[in-house]
């Protein structure tokens, strides 16, 4: 379903990822391994279209998506990727309501739909009791459910998510695991950029994958 | 998709309000830009309009005698002699002048009326029709009015003679719909009344006023007058409208209003590229690219961004404007257009909408305040998402 092939990418002079050959099935848990700078958020970045290769191809659902335009792009984004960024990216002075719907606001959808939307994702990742609250005055484990229930809403086929459990203790990073564990139920194609070993020996974990200087090698 | 999104409507109000501080500071500033420009445009077309309305009332040729420069009263058997000119088809004579009012520094207009004759101007006419004016008694402007009563005069008005007499003149009545610029200190009544005041002789008028068939033919009469009557002043139609040109200097009005327009926006602009976008608002953009969104629904959200604050900030300026001018009588705009202070404190601007200067008003703030906010937000945009957020 996702494929890289050759893929390179370059900021300024250094080499973020060197000749990336992978490829996801779908409804895959795929974690990618590696030290910070290692070049796994880059490749997550490649996946979601949020930067373009220097060089190869990356296809997902058979569209090489590696040179879209970017208003394509963006729409490839929006049907196809749920993002679940580091530091959440979540906009700390709205509503957790409004942070989540943010990817819906495009689709110009009825009002009841939306809403229908929204209280699923927020319900999924209970959130719910703090629908108005503001983000900013919400716990670090609560920010990132909201995260979550953001790159859910849309319902998309990938959720992507790097360094989930960076800024999580270790009881809300089991928590965090719970939540993937309902991701893959939902038969979602997933992929974790992190070097937190809580992940590298878990069941619901389908494969890890190594990476250094912006390679993949084999695990040692 | 339907083309208007209230959801990006929602959150661009939204984000306005998260940077409220800096917005309402921007409307604010817009508005007052907005309402003085608006203010300057409204004063000058009204005294423009003004201006235009009393010419159309005006007399062809108007003649006044001068001696050694002062003007100077007539025989009004010259009245026969000046119908022989060919081309004039009417000649009407009045008898007027000024009388000074010191407690209130006000050169009162007298004009003498000979209700059985008729006037040379419409709305003297009206006052004929609609006042019994007799030897004891006068019609005022309401401005006038206040006037006398500010200085304790309520029903009647003391003139001193030129003998030294006192003459009692009974308010009659205030007359209405002439045009301000010329009658808001005039004072109407008999013609004896007025000779009596003024020291005129029974058969002395101040003013002839000629009216000519051809107006093409109005230069020439002119000439003929100047050659023939070197010892008056003639003043065609034309004349009067200069005169007037330059007693209300609208042309350097709407200088200064444009030199304000400029600088204004120009510090819009600057303020808006200083400022630019703060980190926090490139990475949101980046975010929201991140989330799906295109560039245009990115731009679409600026553009109600800007849009909200201009159009509000474009009506509030009209409206401001408006109670400006038309309520509030547009103080120190209209000290800018009009040089002559004693007609300055008189003028009451008459409503007058030019909705191409709206227009013009409306290119002048709007599309150039949502363009400010466009070109930041488009350079963003158009980055890699990834680029923007690191």
């Amino acid at each position: 379903m996702i494929y890289l092939e050759n893929v390179f990418k370059k900021y300024d002079d250094v080499v973020a990822v060197d000749n990336v050959n992978l490829k996801i099935s779908e409804g895959e848990l795929v974690v990618l391994q590696g030290k910070s700078g290692s070049g796994k958020s880059s490749i997550l970045a490649l996946i979601a279209g949020l930067s373009k290769p220097t060089d190869g191809r990356i296809v997902v659902d058979g569209e090489n998506i590696a040179m879209l335009p970017d208003h394509f792009a963006s729409l490839y984004r929006r049907e196809n990727i749920g993002f679940v960024f580091q530091r959440y990216n979540l906009v700390p002075s709205i509503s957790v309501a409004h942070n989540i719907m943010m990817p819906l606001i495009p689709l110009n959808l009825p009002q009841d739909l939306l809403k229908d939307k929204l209280q699923k994702s927020m319900k999924l990742f209970n959130i719910t009791h703090k629908e108005n609250v503001m983000v900013k005055k919400l716990s670090g484990g609560e920010q990132q459910r909201v995260a979550i229930a953001r790159a859910n809403v849309n319902n998309p086929k990938i959720i992507l998510a790097d360094e989930p459990t960076a800024n999580l203790d270790y009881k809300l990073s089991l928590e965090f695991i719970e939540v993937l564990k309902t991701l893959k139920k939902q038969k979602k194609t997933i992929v974790i950029a992190t070097h937190d070993p809580l992940f590298f020996n878990l069941d619901a974990v389908d494969r890890v994958i190594c990476v250094a200087d912006g390679k993949i090698l084999p695990c040692s | 998709m339907k083309f208007i999104n209230l959801y990006l409507f929602e959150y661009a109000l939204e984000y306005l309000l998260r940077y409220k501080g800096k917005n309402i500071f921007i409307f604010i500033l817009l508005s007052l830009m907005i309402a003085f420009m608006a203010s300057v445009f409204f004063v000058s077309h009204a005294i423009e309009s003004e201006l235009n309305l009393g010419v159309k009332g005006m007399a062809d040729i108007t003649l006044q005698k001068k001696v050694a420069g002062m003007y100077a009263p007539s025989d009004a058997s010259m009245m026969d002699k000046l119908l022989e000119i060919n081309g004039v088809v009417g000649v009407e004579s009045r008898v007027w002048g000024y009388y000074r009012f010191e407690p209130q520094k006000l050169n009162l207009i007298i004009v003498g009326l000979d209700s059985f004759a008729q006037q040379y101007n419409l709305a003297l006419q009206n006052i004929a029709n609609t006042f019994d004016i007799n030897d004891s008694s006068m019609v005022i402007s309401p401005q006038l009015k206040k006037n006398f009563k500010a200085a304790y005069y309520k029903d009647y008005f003391h003139f001193i003679k030129p003998d030294g007499n006192i003459k009692k003149m009974d308010i009659a009545g205030v007359f209405k719909g002439f045009i301000p610029l010329e009658a808001n200190t005039m004072v109407v009544m008999s013609q004896t009344s007025a000779r009596e005041i003024l020291g005129l002789q029974p058969n002395e008028i101040t003013t002839f006023f000629l009216s000519v068939g051809n107006a093409k033919e109005i230069p020439n009469i002119a000439l003929h007058l100047a050659t023939f009557y070197p010892d008056f002043s003639i003043l065609t139609k034309q004349d009067i409208t200069n005169k007037y040109a330059s007693i209300i200097n609208y042309k350097s009005g709407v200088f200064v209003a444009f030199m304000g327009v400029m600088l204004l926006t120009f510090f819009m602009i600057v303020y808006d590229k200083a400022s630019g976008l703060s980190s926090e608002e490139k990475r949101e953009i980046g975010i929201l690219k991140a989330l799906g969104w295109t560039i245009e629904d990115v731009l679409r959200a600026k553009f109600y961004e800007g849009g909200i604050v201009a159009l509000s900030a474009y009506f509030v300026g009209i409206v401001l404007a408006l109670f400006y001018v038309y309520f509030l009588n547009a103080p120190f705009i209209v000290n800018i257009f009009v040089e002559d202070t004693t007609v300055r404190h008189f003028i009451s601007l008459p409503y007058s909408m030019d909705y191409m200067t709206l227009f013009l008003l409306f290119l002048l703030s709007v599309p150039i305040y949502i363009g400010a906010i466009l070109i930041p937000s488009w350079r963003v945009a158009t980055q890699d998402a990834d680029e923007v957020m690191r």
